[in-house]
Protein backbone atom coordinates (compact mmCIF):
# COMPACT_ATOMS: atom_id res chain seq x y z
CA UNK A 1 0.00 0.00 0.00
CA UNK A 2 1.51 3.90 -0.89
CA UNK A 3 1.01 5.90 2.03
CA UNK A 4 0.93 9.71 2.45
CA UNK A 5 2.85 11.34 4.94
CA UNK A 6 2.26 14.94 5.77
CA UNK A 7 5.22 16.86 7.44
CA UNK A 8 4.48 20.91 9.00
CA UNK A 9 6.88 22.93 10.67
CA UNK A 10 3.64 22.58 13.14
CA UNK A 11 2.47 19.26 14.29
CA UNK A 12 -1.38 20.78 14.37
CA UNK A 13 -1.13 22.50 10.80
CA UNK A 14 -0.22 18.79 9.37
CA UNK A 15 -2.74 16.63 11.35
CA UNK A 16 -5.50 19.48 10.50
CA UNK A 17 -4.58 19.08 6.53
CA UNK A 18 -4.82 15.14 7.21
CA UNK A 19 -8.58 15.95 8.96
CA UNK A 20 -9.41 17.87 5.57
CA UNK A 21 -8.75 15.32 3.06
CA UNK A 22 -10.06 12.56 5.14
CA UNK A 23 -13.19 14.78 4.46
CA UNK A 24 -12.93 14.51 1.04
CA UNK A 25 -11.48 11.51 -0.01
CA UNK A 26 -12.51 9.04 2.36
CA UNK A 27 -10.86 7.73 5.63
CA UNK A 28 -9.64 4.33 3.28
CA UNK A 29 -6.13 5.70 2.52
CA UNK A 30 -3.06 5.82 4.81
CA UNK A 31 -2.30 9.26 6.15
CA UNK A 32 0.84 10.14 9.00
CA UNK A 33 1.26 13.59 9.83
CA UNK A 34 3.85 14.68 11.40
CA UNK A 35 5.47 18.04 12.82
CA UNK A 36 7.32 20.42 15.71
CA UNK A 37 7.11 17.79 18.43
CA UNK A 38 9.37 19.79 20.74
CA UNK A 39 7.54 22.91 19.44
CA UNK A 40 7.72 24.78 16.04
CA UNK A 41 10.08 23.17 13.41
CA UNK A 42 10.65 20.14 11.66
CA UNK A 43 11.83 17.21 13.53
CA UNK A 44 13.96 14.48 12.29
CA UNK A 45 13.39 12.61 15.01
CA UNK A 46 9.85 12.48 14.65
CA UNK A 47 10.12 12.31 10.57
CA UNK A 48 11.64 9.03 11.44
CA UNK A 49 9.46 7.57 13.76
CA UNK A 50 6.02 8.71 11.78
CA UNK A 51 7.49 6.65 8.94
CA UNK A 52 7.99 3.49 11.07
CA UNK A 53 4.63 3.85 11.92
CA UNK A 54 3.48 4.02 8.41
CA UNK A 55 5.44 0.78 7.42
CA UNK A 56 4.28 -0.94 10.88
CA UNK A 57 0.40 -0.17 9.01
CA UNK A 58 1.80 -2.00 5.82
CA UNK A 59 3.08 0.73 3.62
CA UNK A 60 5.71 -0.54 1.18
CA UNK A 61 5.85 3.28 -0.48
CA UNK A 62 5.45 6.46 0.69
CA UNK A 63 4.72 10.02 -0.91
CA UNK A 64 5.67 12.91 1.70
CA UNK A 65 5.12 16.34 1.34
CA UNK A 66 6.55 19.27 3.60
CA UNK A 67 5.48 22.32 4.00
CA UNK A 68 8.82 24.70 3.35
CA UNK A 69 12.41 25.09 3.77
CA UNK A 70 13.35 22.50 6.54
CA UNK A 71 10.85 19.79 6.44
CA UNK A 72 11.39 19.38 2.79
CA UNK A 73 15.33 18.90 3.46
CA UNK A 74 14.54 16.38 6.39
CA UNK A 75 12.31 14.57 4.15
CA UNK A 76 14.99 13.91 1.27
CA UNK A 77 17.76 13.64 3.95
CA UNK A 78 15.12 10.57 5.43
CA UNK A 79 14.64 9.26 2.09
CA UNK A 80 17.99 8.82 0.99
CA UNK A 81 18.29 6.11 3.93
CA UNK A 82 14.94 4.85 4.60
CA UNK A 83 13.34 0.77 4.40
CA UNK A 84 10.90 2.03 2.21
CA UNK A 85 10.58 4.16 -0.92
CA UNK A 86 10.18 7.77 0.08
CA UNK A 87 8.92 9.88 -3.01
CA UNK A 88 9.06 13.67 -1.86
CA UNK A 89 6.49 16.00 -4.12
CA UNK A 90 6.80 18.99 -4.79
CA UNK A 91 3.84 20.59 -4.30
CA UNK A 92 1.54 23.48 -2.23
CA UNK A 93 1.02 21.46 0.99
CA UNK A 94 -2.58 22.09 1.22
CA UNK A 95 -3.93 21.17 -1.79
CA UNK A 96 -1.07 19.15 -2.78
CA UNK A 97 -2.17 16.99 -0.07
CA UNK A 98 -5.78 17.12 -1.78
CA UNK A 99 -4.98 16.18 -4.91
CA UNK A 100 -2.74 13.22 -3.48
CA UNK A 101 -5.22 11.93 -1.50
CA UNK A 102 -7.89 11.68 -4.57
CA UNK A 103 -5.11 10.20 -6.39
CA UNK A 104 -4.27 7.24 -3.42
CA UNK A 105 -8.01 6.99 -2.75
CA UNK A 106 -8.80 5.83 -6.53
CA UNK A 107 -6.25 3.26 -6.31
CA UNK A 108 -2.58 5.35 -7.45
CA UNK A 109 1.01 4.47 -6.60
CA UNK A 110 3.17 7.14 -5.53
CA UNK A 111 4.87 8.10 -8.75
CA UNK A 112 0.10 8.97 -10.07
CA UNK A 113 0.22 10.67 -6.41
CA UNK A 114 3.30 12.89 -7.22
CA UNK A 115 1.90 13.46 -10.06
CA UNK A 116 -1.45 14.33 -9.26
CA UNK A 117 0.05 16.60 -6.29
CA UNK A 118 2.29 18.66 -8.45
CA UNK A 119 -0.46 19.17 -11.17
CA UNK A 120 -2.17 21.30 -7.75
CA UNK A 121 0.21 24.12 -8.41
CA UNK A 122 -1.42 24.69 -12.03
CA UNK A 123 -5.27 24.43 -10.72
CA UNK A 124 -6.07 28.10 -10.22
CA UNK A 125 -9.55 28.80 -8.03
CA UNK A 126 -10.92 31.38 -10.06
CA UNK B 1 43.83 18.59 9.33
CA UNK B 2 43.66 16.12 12.55
CA UNK B 3 40.42 15.01 14.26
CA UNK B 4 41.31 17.49 16.95
CA UNK B 5 41.49 20.62 14.80
CA UNK B 6 37.99 19.29 13.63
CA UNK B 7 36.39 19.62 16.64
CA UNK B 8 38.12 22.64 17.69
CA UNK B 9 36.58 24.38 14.41
CA UNK B 10 33.27 23.65 15.32
CA UNK B 11 34.31 25.23 18.99
CA UNK B 12 35.21 28.28 17.57
CA UNK B 13 32.57 28.24 15.01
CA UNK B 14 30.13 27.82 17.94
CA UNK B 15 31.92 30.75 20.35
CA UNK B 16 31.87 32.78 16.88
CA UNK B 17 27.78 32.74 16.60
CA UNK B 18 27.24 32.82 20.32
CA UNK B 19 29.21 36.01 19.66
CA UNK B 20 27.18 37.23 17.14
CA UNK B 21 24.06 35.74 18.24
CA UNK B 22 22.20 39.12 18.71
CA UNK B 23 23.34 40.55 15.34
CA UNK B 24 22.45 37.51 13.15
CA UNK B 25 18.84 37.27 15.03
CA UNK B 26 18.34 40.90 13.89
CA UNK B 27 19.32 40.02 10.46
CA UNK B 28 17.06 37.44 10.70
CA UNK B 29 14.55 39.53 12.25
CA UNK B 30 14.46 41.83 9.19
CA UNK B 31 12.90 39.17 6.84
CA UNK B 32 11.05 36.60 8.93
CA UNK B 33 11.38 35.30 12.71
CA UNK B 34 14.91 36.30 13.95
CA UNK B 35 16.08 33.23 15.58
CA UNK B 36 18.88 32.28 13.03
CA UNK B 37 21.80 33.03 15.75
CA UNK B 38 19.70 31.24 18.58
CA UNK B 39 18.81 28.40 16.75
CA UNK B 40 22.41 27.81 15.24
CA UNK B 41 23.72 29.06 18.82
CA UNK B 42 21.64 25.81 19.98
CA UNK B 43 22.26 23.26 17.58
CA UNK B 44 26.41 23.60 17.65
CA UNK B 45 26.44 23.98 21.76
CA UNK B 46 24.81 20.09 21.50
CA UNK B 47 27.40 19.35 18.68
CA UNK B 48 30.20 20.89 21.38
CA UNK B 49 28.84 19.22 24.14
CA UNK B 50 27.83 15.88 22.56
CA UNK B 51 30.31 14.86 19.56
CA UNK B 52 33.71 13.17 20.93
CA UNK B 53 36.69 12.26 19.09
CA UNK B 54 36.20 9.19 17.95
CA UNK B 55 39.35 8.38 15.72
CA UNK B 56 37.91 9.04 12.88
CA UNK B 57 37.14 12.16 10.90
CA UNK B 58 34.43 10.58 8.87
CA UNK B 59 32.75 9.38 12.42
CA UNK B 60 32.67 13.00 13.80
CA UNK B 61 32.14 15.01 10.36
CA UNK B 62 28.66 12.54 10.24
CA UNK B 63 28.02 13.06 14.15
CA UNK B 64 28.62 16.74 13.75
CA UNK B 65 26.03 16.28 10.94
CA UNK B 66 23.71 14.10 12.56
CA UNK B 67 23.60 16.20 15.68
CA UNK B 68 22.81 19.50 13.51
CA UNK B 69 20.10 18.00 11.30
CA UNK B 70 18.26 17.17 15.14
CA UNK B 71 18.62 20.23 16.54
CA UNK B 72 18.61 23.15 15.16
CA UNK B 73 15.19 23.01 13.46
CA UNK B 74 15.49 25.66 10.49
CA UNK B 75 16.53 25.19 6.81
CA UNK B 76 20.09 26.32 7.61
CA UNK B 77 20.34 23.58 10.11
CA UNK B 78 18.92 20.81 8.08
CA UNK B 79 21.59 21.89 5.21
CA UNK B 80 24.39 22.03 7.06
CA UNK B 81 23.51 18.96 8.65
CA UNK B 82 22.62 17.00 5.26
CA UNK B 83 26.20 19.06 3.55
CA UNK B 84 27.95 17.42 6.89
CA UNK B 85 26.69 14.08 6.54
CA UNK B 86 27.10 13.65 2.71
CA UNK B 87 31.32 15.27 3.33
CA UNK B 88 31.78 12.63 5.60
CA UNK B 89 32.04 10.20 3.09
CA UNK B 90 34.86 11.53 1.58
CA UNK B 91 36.96 11.74 4.77
CA UNK B 92 39.19 8.86 5.25
CA UNK B 93 38.32 6.62 8.43
CA UNK B 94 41.34 8.00 10.33
CA UNK B 95 41.89 10.44 12.88
CA UNK B 96 44.05 12.85 9.96
CA UNK B 97 43.18 13.75 6.64
CA UNK B 98 45.46 15.80 4.06
CA UNK B 99 44.57 18.65 2.44
CA UNK B 100 43.50 17.39 -1.09
CA UNK B 101 41.36 14.92 0.69
CA UNK B 102 39.79 17.53 2.93
CA UNK B 103 39.09 20.33 -0.02
CA UNK B 104 37.42 17.08 -2.10
CA UNK B 105 34.95 17.01 1.18
CA UNK B 106 34.29 20.23 1.26
CA UNK B 107 33.68 19.87 -2.23
CA UNK B 108 31.20 17.63 -1.78
CA UNK B 109 29.37 19.01 1.20
CA UNK B 110 29.34 21.97 -0.20
CA UNK B 111 27.61 20.54 -3.68
CA UNK B 112 25.48 18.31 -1.70
CA UNK B 113 23.92 22.06 -0.04
CA UNK B 114 23.49 23.05 -3.33
CA UNK B 115 21.64 20.01 -4.52
CA UNK B 116 19.36 20.12 -1.10
CA UNK B 117 18.86 23.79 -1.12
CA UNK B 118 18.02 24.42 -4.58
CA UNK B 119 20.29 27.63 -4.55
CA UNK B 120 22.80 28.87 -6.57
CA UNK B 121 25.34 32.38 -6.53
CA UNK B 122 23.03 35.71 -6.50
CA UNK B 123 19.69 33.73 -4.39
CA UNK B 124 20.99 35.34 -1.35
CA UNK B 125 21.28 32.55 0.37
CA UNK B 126 24.72 31.26 2.10
CA UNK B 127 25.17 29.84 -1.21
CA UNK B 128 26.86 33.24 -2.14
CA UNK B 129 29.49 32.51 0.08
CA UNK B 130 30.16 29.11 -0.24
CA UNK B 131 30.13 28.46 -3.85
CA UNK B 132 32.72 31.78 -4.11
CA UNK B 133 34.69 30.38 -1.40
CA UNK B 134 35.37 26.62 -2.83
CA UNK B 135 36.10 28.25 -6.34
CA UNK B 136 38.83 30.32 -4.64
CA UNK B 137 40.52 27.65 -2.72
CA UNK B 138 40.59 25.47 -5.93
CA UNK B 139 42.03 28.09 -8.12
CA UNK B 140 44.60 28.09 -5.61
CA UNK B 141 43.79 31.38 -3.20
CA UNK B 142 45.03 30.71 0.53
CA UNK B 143 42.55 29.81 3.11
CA UNK B 144 43.08 33.51 4.39
CA UNK B 145 41.80 35.51 1.52
CA UNK B 146 39.15 33.23 1.79
CA UNK B 147 38.21 33.98 5.28
CA UNK B 148 38.53 37.91 4.68
CA UNK B 149 36.63 37.60 1.33
CA UNK B 150 33.66 35.55 3.17
CA UNK B 151 32.13 38.63 5.13
CA UNK B 152 32.63 40.76 1.63
CA UNK B 153 30.80 37.81 0.00
CA UNK B 154 28.35 37.58 3.15
CA UNK B 155 27.86 41.51 2.91
CA UNK B 156 27.21 41.59 -1.05
CA UNK B 157 23.75 39.78 -0.29
CA UNK B 158 22.86 42.80 0.81
CA UNK B 159 21.85 44.51 -2.88
CA UNK B 160 20.13 40.95 -3.86
CA UNK B 161 16.26 39.93 -3.88
CA UNK B 162 15.55 37.01 -2.14
CA UNK B 163 15.18 33.62 -4.78
CA UNK B 164 15.33 30.66 -2.37
CA UNK B 165 14.58 30.28 1.61
CA UNK B 166 11.61 32.46 3.70
CA UNK B 167 13.06 35.94 2.44
CA UNK B 168 11.55 35.00 -1.18
CA UNK B 169 8.50 35.49 -0.23
CA UNK B 170 9.53 38.97 0.30
CA UNK B 171 10.55 39.72 -3.09
CA UNK B 172 11.85 43.16 -3.35
CA UNK B 173 11.18 43.73 0.38
CA UNK B 174 13.95 41.79 0.65
CA UNK B 175 16.81 44.07 -0.60
CA UNK B 176 18.51 46.15 1.68
CA UNK B 177 19.54 43.36 4.31
CA UNK B 178 22.19 40.74 4.63
CA UNK B 179 21.43 37.05 4.39
CA UNK B 180 21.89 35.68 8.03
CA UNK B 181 22.86 32.32 7.18
CA UNK B 182 25.53 34.19 4.76
CA UNK B 183 26.99 35.94 7.71
CA UNK B 184 26.89 32.52 9.73
CA UNK B 185 28.55 30.52 6.84
CA UNK B 186 31.49 33.62 7.01
CA UNK B 187 31.96 32.74 10.51
CA UNK B 188 32.71 29.66 9.74
CA UNK B 189 35.24 30.12 7.38
CA UNK B 190 36.81 32.47 10.01
CA UNK B 191 36.74 29.66 12.30
CA UNK B 192 38.38 27.16 9.84
CA UNK B 193 41.48 29.94 8.78
CA UNK B 194 42.15 29.99 12.84
CA UNK B 195 42.31 26.41 12.99
CA UNK B 196 43.91 25.45 10.16
CA UNK B 197 46.19 28.88 9.25
CA UNK B 198 46.81 29.37 5.57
Amino acid sequence: MTALLLVSHLDRVAVAVRDLIFELSGQAIVVGAVGGASGFGADLEAIESEIARLVDEGAHEIAAIGDMGSSMVLLEEVAVDAHVPILVLDAPFLEGAVAAAMALATGGDALETKMAAEEAYGIRKR
Amino acid sequence: MTEAAFLDLWHRFHEKVVANQEVLNQLDAAIGDGDHGTNMGRGLGRVVADVNPAGSLRSSCRAVGMKLLSTVGGASGALWGSALVSASGALPDAPEVNREMALAALNQGVGQMKARGKADVGDKTMMDVWIPAVNALASGRSLREVAVQARTWADSTQSLEARRGRAAYLGSRSIGHVDPGSLSTALWWEALFEVVGS
